[in-house]
């Protein structure tokens, strides 16, 4: 489930005093996350980045998935056949003749 | 010897192979094919999924870039080019199948949970260093193809968000959207593995 996560606690505005503005929930924070992530994020959301140790374990977590899908290399090489089928195509158009060698 | 590396053993470049083929030389056509078969090909194996669609999808790739070849300036890497070309086969050839896209209407779409989901995150529960390539590539296989593509296209292919914006028609905001739900699906995959795993050695 994509759900918002959140330290192991109730949900609930903090009572608010007139004049003290509020600190952010995750699942505020979680909301802008995706337009975040890759830089950027207001000083309120740094804010909780800074203080929040599950979203900020969450954060950890899709930047290290992303740092290793860097690494993902280019996996194998086409069957033969891909060539062949190319030749042949190539072979009926005005380009060039290839020639029939194995690749 | 393939002939990719006889015509590079010869001593030509592949600035050279490519000149040669923008005049139809068949042997550097071949060449060409040699040099960029291996990432043409998992770059569609990744976004589909599926050998033989892939193998198709490479094939129509490398038609193109031989009809169109006179047509490269050496504006861009021709490698980047090539690449471009293949991702736009691929969006093509997915889109005809009807495969879902990121659209509008996705973004104004209410949360699908009623409410925040109520984790206890500890260290222990980290991803970082517990994950390798291998792991990583069964759990993109396992995306659903909406989200393996912008993955693919961002996180292993390097490409921007606005750049994914203009190739898939949305908007930046859906690319960075559907990104961010793709590395959390990835996620979930790869812990549940990774219970699993420890689970298994008890």
């Amino acid at each position: 489930m994509l759900g918002i996560h959140t330290a192991g606690k109730t949900i609930t505005d903090p009572p608010s005093i007139p004049g003290e503005k509020r600190a952010m929930t995750c699942a505020e924070f979680q909301k802008v996350l995706p337009y975040i992530i890759d830089g950027g994020g207001s000083e309120e959301e740094q804010e909780h980045l800074r203080s929040c140790h599950v979203c900020s374990d969450l954060v950890a977590d899709l930047r290290y998935i992303a740092d290793v899908a860097k690494l993902l290399l280019p996996m194998e090489d086409p069957d033969p056949r891909v060539w062949k089928a190319i030749e042949e195509k190539l072979g009926d158009e005005p380009l060039a003749k290839p020639a029939h060698r194995n690749v | 010897m393939t002939t990719a590396k006889k015509i590079l053993a010869n001593g030509i470049s592949e600035q050279e192979a490519i000149e040669r083929a923008q005049r139809g030389d068949p042997e550097c056509f071949e060449a060409l094919y040699g040099l960029h078969k291996r990432r043409v090909y998992s770059l569609c194996l990744r976004m589909t999924g599926n050998t033989a669609e892939a193998e198709d999808l490479t094939q129509e790739a490398f038609l193109q870039l031989f009809r169109k070849i006179a047509t490269f300036r050496g504006e861009s890497a021709f490698s980047t080019w090539l690449h471009r070309l293949a991702v736009n086969v691929v969006l093509m050839h997915l889109r005809k199948k009807g495969l879902p896209e990121v659209s509008l209407e996705e973004s104004m779409e209410p949360q699908q949970e009623d409410g925040p989901r109520k984790d206890i995150g500890t260290r222990d529960n980290v991803l970082a260093g517990s994950i390798d390539r291998v792991n990583l590539e069964r759990a993109v296989e396992s995306l659903p193809p909406g989200y393996r593509i912008i993955f693919v296209l961002h996180d292993v292919e390097g490409y921007e968000h606005n750049e994914i914006a203009e190739m898939m028609g949305c908007s930046i905001g859906n690319s960075k959207s559907q990104l961010h739900k793709a590395r959390m699906k990835l996620r979930d995959l790869l812990k549940q593995s990774k219970a699993e795993k420890a689970a298994n050695r008890r």
